[in-house]
């Protein structure tokens, strides 16, 4: 097909009927998306943008600060723990997380029921975060299933959750609990290989780290970057489970244990006492989303490549 | 094989969309300019409504539910009683300004600080000046003089009308140490004493969690008295932490963890872990709040007898009684602030109030209610002099109390950090944080 008559084509296209009938009913459509999106998202987030600017505390009328609360902010070591956790559960936890996906992808490529092992190690995924926090509380606190169990070896007890731990202990269970998905995520990926490459790989004598690297790999890039761009984003999501895993009665947990979105949860409503500093909050999640941004728009340049359609 | 170019771009601008929804969207909703009329004295209301921060199943509820409907009976006033929780007033917050959805709200002095603080509380004076219904006092006579210092706003009116009263003490087992309640120890040594004889019991001292905060912040207020401890917040410089009874405080607590006082594991154990073990024996004392009792009974081994006593004093002399109070208050737009008033005035009546005491185990300001019998040590001390319970830092001083202070005193408890190291962190920490204040 020429681009000519791809032009022609098109021409024609604009001035049917059933053409011109679509571009009517287009707008209906799309409004009442676009009207709830603006107003329930697009319009709240430009004015936390503008509330970052402000000194507010969510009900009175803000006052204009400048660019106070982002200097502030630079001091804060509540902040600096909190971006400093976020960036932990980003590359930390993440990058822990995808060499289990794929270790465990690899395995139950090639097992016999593997629909129950993927049901089964998806399962934390769809239980609510608060319910998982209570189970690791019991497997791992003094007197918890972890540390039974190593008494009947004669071992322990070992402190898993003692105050320098308590974080690392999150990071753990947070790819607990994500391992499944994105086990999910990359065996969507990998099932679309066609198998023939595998079989001539193998009559080729390829060891299995071969056909990972060879055809697994390359064949499923563009599903690695994505599963990579959603677990960026998630992370900043990651709230329930420490608030509920680390904070005791309507007390917030303590501040190395916070992430971003506990920030601005601890700066507005949250705790015993709150301390409805919207405006640094507002401040706290820009920076974060900046960074965010940033993360992503590397690793969509990293992860870019020509897209298979198989 | 067809091939298309990824659309990198796009993909960017989603992310940051999806990304601003949950990381900005605590921080939406702008408020809406309303009436700010202060507190429109209603007349002739036939019902208001009430926003509780208790849950339905609370004995607290039952007692307040109870009483709302032997006030419907006797004034025919209408109850609409909805059953918010803790966070009442967060709830409660962003109607203020278009005329409150409650007229009639309870919580904390700490956490209804918060309305103070925006002057969205009602005065509650002429309240005060009202008769208690079918007594013959009035409510500004039935709550002890020396509590009414907290109860007022920065103008000195009253904002709430307390009904529940809490405190902290060390609470023991008076099964196990019959004569304590009579011979309480005077000095730190003879808490020392103390705790020796627990080990010799067979008992660990101190059952403590791994993120207490009543050993050290107690310790101080002890050895600095309640303004020295302010000022470990309210200093700018950080010169207060230089005091060396800030060190010497820090250093009887870090030997309680040396000498082996704290129960094993206490590192990584909540507050709720260790109120358990204490119960079922396995530790002797526990420092914390007047819910004990109430909280611990169902762990408790079989004779128990829930009793507490006070810190004992140290350098500053200090041993008044930290308190805490749980009350109503009426927000200022309220639009039934007539019948919240008479309601609350039915509520403070001896025949109801005296549930919060028989029915929810707790010490209410009434000096003629008897406290239950597990909190008449606390119920006693209380009779003398009081400060605000944690020397009000939680709520003067909440953002450096959460960010400098907890965090530095979990340092202290679980031995990462020693007397010496809690006092320069401590001080540091209060010259960075007043930097990055707002």
């Amino acid at each position: 097909v020429t681009s000519a008559t791809l032009g022609a084509r098109r021409g024609r296209a604009q001035g049917s009927p059933l053409a011109r009938r679509r571009r009517r009913v287009f707008g209906p459509f799309l409004a009442p998306a676009l009207i709830l999106y603006t107003g329930l998202f697009m319009v709240p987030t430009g004015y936390s943008f503008y509330a970052s600017f402000t000194s507010w505390d969510g009900f009175s009328n803000p006052r204009w600060k400048g660019t106070l609360n982002y200097e502030h902010l630079t001091h804060d070591p509540a902040f600096k723990d909190a971006f400093l956790n976020t960036l932990k559960l980003l590359f930390g936890c993440g990058i822990f997380l995808f060499v289990v996906s794929f270790a465990f992808m690899l395995m139950l490529r090639e097992m016999k029921g593997r629909r129950f092992i993927q049901g089964f190690i998806f399962l934390p995924h769809i239980v609510s975060g608060v319910a998982l926090a209570a189970f690791w509380d019991f497997l791992l606190n003094h007197d918890g299933m972890l540390n039974k169990g190593l008494h009947s070896f004669g071992l322990g007890p070992v402190d898993w959750l003692k105050p320098q731990w308590q974080f690392d202990a999150i990071l753990v269970a947070i790819v607990w609990i994500n391992t499944g998905y994105y086990v999910t995520i990359l065996m969507a990926g990998v099932d679309r290989i066609p198998p023939y490459y595998y079989e001539e790989a193998k009559l080729a004598g390829t060891n299995s780290w071969q056909r990972f690297r060879h055809i697994t790999l390359p064949m499923s890039w563009d599903v690695v970057g994505t599963a990579a761009v959603l677990w960026t984003i998630g992370t900043v999501k990651i709230f329930e489970f420490i608030l509920a895993f680390s904070g005791s009665q309507g007390n917030l947990p303590t501040t190395n244990q916070w992430t971003s979105a506990l920030y601005v949860y601890g700066e507005t409503i949250g705790g015993t006492s709150p301390i409805y500093d919207f405006g640094r909050a507002c401040a706290g999640a820009v920076v974060t989303l900046v960074a965010v941004v940033i993360v992503v728009a590397v690793l969509r340049r990293a992860t870019s490549r020509d897209r298979l359609e198989l | 094989m067809r091939t298309s170019k990824n659309v990198h771009r796009a993909g960017v601008i989603a992310a940051a969309v999806a990304v601003s929804a949950v990381s900005l969207s605590g921080c939406g909703s702008s408020s809406k300019p309303g009436s700010s009329s202060g507190s429109g004295q209603s007349q002739g209301s036939t019902s208001f409504t009430y926003w509780s921060m208790w849950q339905q199943n609370e004995p607290q509820a039952k007692v307040i539910k109870k009483a709302a409907d032997d006030f419907t009976a006797a004034t025919g006033i209408k109850v609409d009683i909805q059953w918010q929780g803790r966070n009442v007033i967060t709830k409660l917050t962003p109607t203020l300004k278009t005329g409150s959805s409650a007229d009639l709200v309870d919580q904390s002095v700490n956490a209804l600080g918060a309305l103070v603080a925006k002057d969205e509380t009602a005065d509650l004076s002429a309240l005060y000046g009202t008769t208690v219904s079918g007594e013959s006092q009035t409510i500004g006579q039935i709550i002890p003089e020396s509590y009414k210092p907290f109860l007022n706003d920065k103008n000195g009116k009253p904002f709430i009308a307390p009904y529940e009263v809490s405190s902290e003490g060390l609470w023991y087992d008076a099964s196990k140490f019959p004569d304590l309640a009579a011979n309480p120890p005077k000095t730190w040594d003879d808490l020392m004493a103390l705790f020796d004889k627990a080990k010799g019991m067979g008992m660990a001292p101190v059952a403590v969690p791994g993120d207490d905060k009543y050993w050290v912040l107690l310790t101080l207020q002890r050895e600095l008295g309640t303004d020295g401890l302010k000022k470990l917040a309210g200093d700018k410089t950080g010169v207060a932490w230089d005091d060396p009874k800030v060190l010497k405080a820090a250093q009887l607590v870090q030997n309680l963890r040396d000498k082996g006082y704290f129960i094993k594991g206490y590192e990584s154990s909540k507050s709720i872990d260790e109120e358990g073990n204490w119960a079922k024996g396995q530790a002797a004392f526990y420092l914390s709040g007047t819910w004990v009792p109430s909280e611990a009974a169902p762990n408790a081994t079989s004779g128990f007898k829930f009793d507490s006593i006070q810190l004992p004093a140290l350098d500053s002399g200090n041993t008044d009684t930290g308190i805490n109070f749980f009350g109503f208050a009426v927000p200022k737009t309220a639009k039934h602030s007539d019948a919240a008033e008479k309601f609350i005035a039915f509520f403070m009546k001896k025949q109801e109030l005296a549930g919060i005491s028989t029915q929810a185990l707790n010490l209410t300001p009434r000096a003629d209610v008897d406290p239950p019998a597990q909190l008449a040590s606390i119920s006693k001390a209380l009779t003398g002099t009081v400060y605000a319970d944690q020397g009000h830092l939680s709520v003067d001083y909440a953002d450096w109390t959460n960010k400098m202070l907890n965090p530095e005193m979990i340092r202290l408890v679980t031995g990462q950090d020693n007397a010496a190291g809690f006092v320069a962190n401590g001080k540091q920490g209060t010259i960075d944080y007043w930097k990055s204040a707002s």
